[in-house]
């Protein structure tokens, strides 16, 4: 069944300084859909006001058309990965993909490597392996929408290409709402790509968009070499 | 049942610190014999602040973790209102009953 998430009406603001306004975004089942902006624009200020964690006085999130809430309180609706760590450091990697009613060996199938620390705790593993089960935990659960904050920061490049793997194939079964800095894996794996300028979302076109809002300059993000 | 377990596993990291306050409470009460009785007032409101100040600085620490829970559909107070009821029970049930019992000793009853 395919199921759609809207989200508008947000106004964020910090004092007297405005974040967010003016913000308008869907994604669908089958959709993966971009947030890129500068930093400090309000990208993850927007995913906790979606989330449910962050409270604004305006906001209007809806499921199918229905509003939510927090969305926390359902996670078979919708989950989130935040940009930092997040998973106790004392709990066993078993643990966690039974917590999360996800399948180990569907991930050994994508991350051979990983098959030694079945039995190990998550403090254990490296940062970037530690980044890979938190992500994996998120995209492969059960849920209507996930939100992923950051997922390629901490992650070797062969293992970046494996996890836009697991979105394309996740998104069959879900919405998936995505922002990263390494925006050229944004444009690989999204359908849709909202620009956040001024705290107004623009839908993007292409490449043309993200310079024109200042997200990128006309060389892109080559830097010089010494 | 499940969910029981993860309130039991965000308990265990700090249980050893709350455990320690509440033996420390009930070994004053014990180890002042019968004059432990007139303590248990002072007692009683030590486990309340300092299980209190545990809740403050663990939702300070731990805050990244509770999206852990949260993504398993457990928010905040979720978790600890069952913990606070518990670990506040473990102080309270055997202080009473260690207080009844130093009544008893107590000179005139």
């Amino acid at each position: 069944m395919k199921h759609s998430l809207e989200v508008d009406s947000i106004i964020l603001e910090f004092d007297t300084k405005r974040i967010l306004q003016d913000v308008y975004l869907k994604n669908e089942t089958g959709k993966t859909t971009g947030i890129l902006g500068r930093n400090g624009s309000g990208k993850t200020c927007l995913l906790n006001i979606i989330y449910g964690e962050l409270k604004t006085n305006n906001k209007s999130i809806r499921l199918d058309g229905n509003a939510i809430y927090d969305g926390y309180r359902n996670p078979e609706i919708l989950r989130y990965l935040p940009q930092f760590n997040f998973i106790p450091r004392n709990i066993k990697i078993k643990r966690i993909f039974k917590d999360f009613n996800i399948d180990f060996s569907q991930f050994i199938g994508y991350f051979p490597e990983f098959k030694k620390y079945y039995n190990s705790k998550i403090g254990n593993l490296s940062g970037g392996e530690n980044r890979i089960v938190e992500i994996y935990s998120i995209i492969a659960s059960k849920t209507k929408f996930c939100m992923l904050d950051e997922p390629f920061s901490q992650v070797m490049p062969v293992h970046v290409d494996t996890i836009k793997n697991i979105v394309r194939a996740e998104k069959e079964k879900k919405g998936i709402i995505i922002t990263d800095h390494l925006y050229e894996h944004i444009i690989d794996i999204c359908d849709d790509i909202y620009v956040i300028s001024n705290g107004k979302t623009y839908l993007t076109q292409d490449k043309a968009d993200l310079i024109k809002h200042g997200y990128i300059n006309q060389k892109g993000s080559q830097h010089p070499r010494k | 049942m499940k969910t029981i377990r993860l309130i039991l596993t965000f308990y265990k990291s700090f249980a050893f610190i709350s455990l320690l306050i509440t033996c420390t409470c009930l070994g004053l009460l014990y180890g002042f014999g019968a004059k432990g009785i007139y303590m248990i007032q002072a007692l009683f409101w030590f486990k309340i602040i300092t299980l209190a100040l545990t809740v403050y600085f663990v939702n300070i620490y731990k805050k990244n973790q509770f999206y852990y829970y949260k993504n398993l559909g457990l928010s905040r107070l979720i978790i600890w209102i069952p913990i606070i009821v518990f670990d506040f029970l473990l102080f309270l049930i055997p202080s009473i009953i260690l207080a009844s019992h130093l009544h008893e000793t107590l000179p005139g009853s």
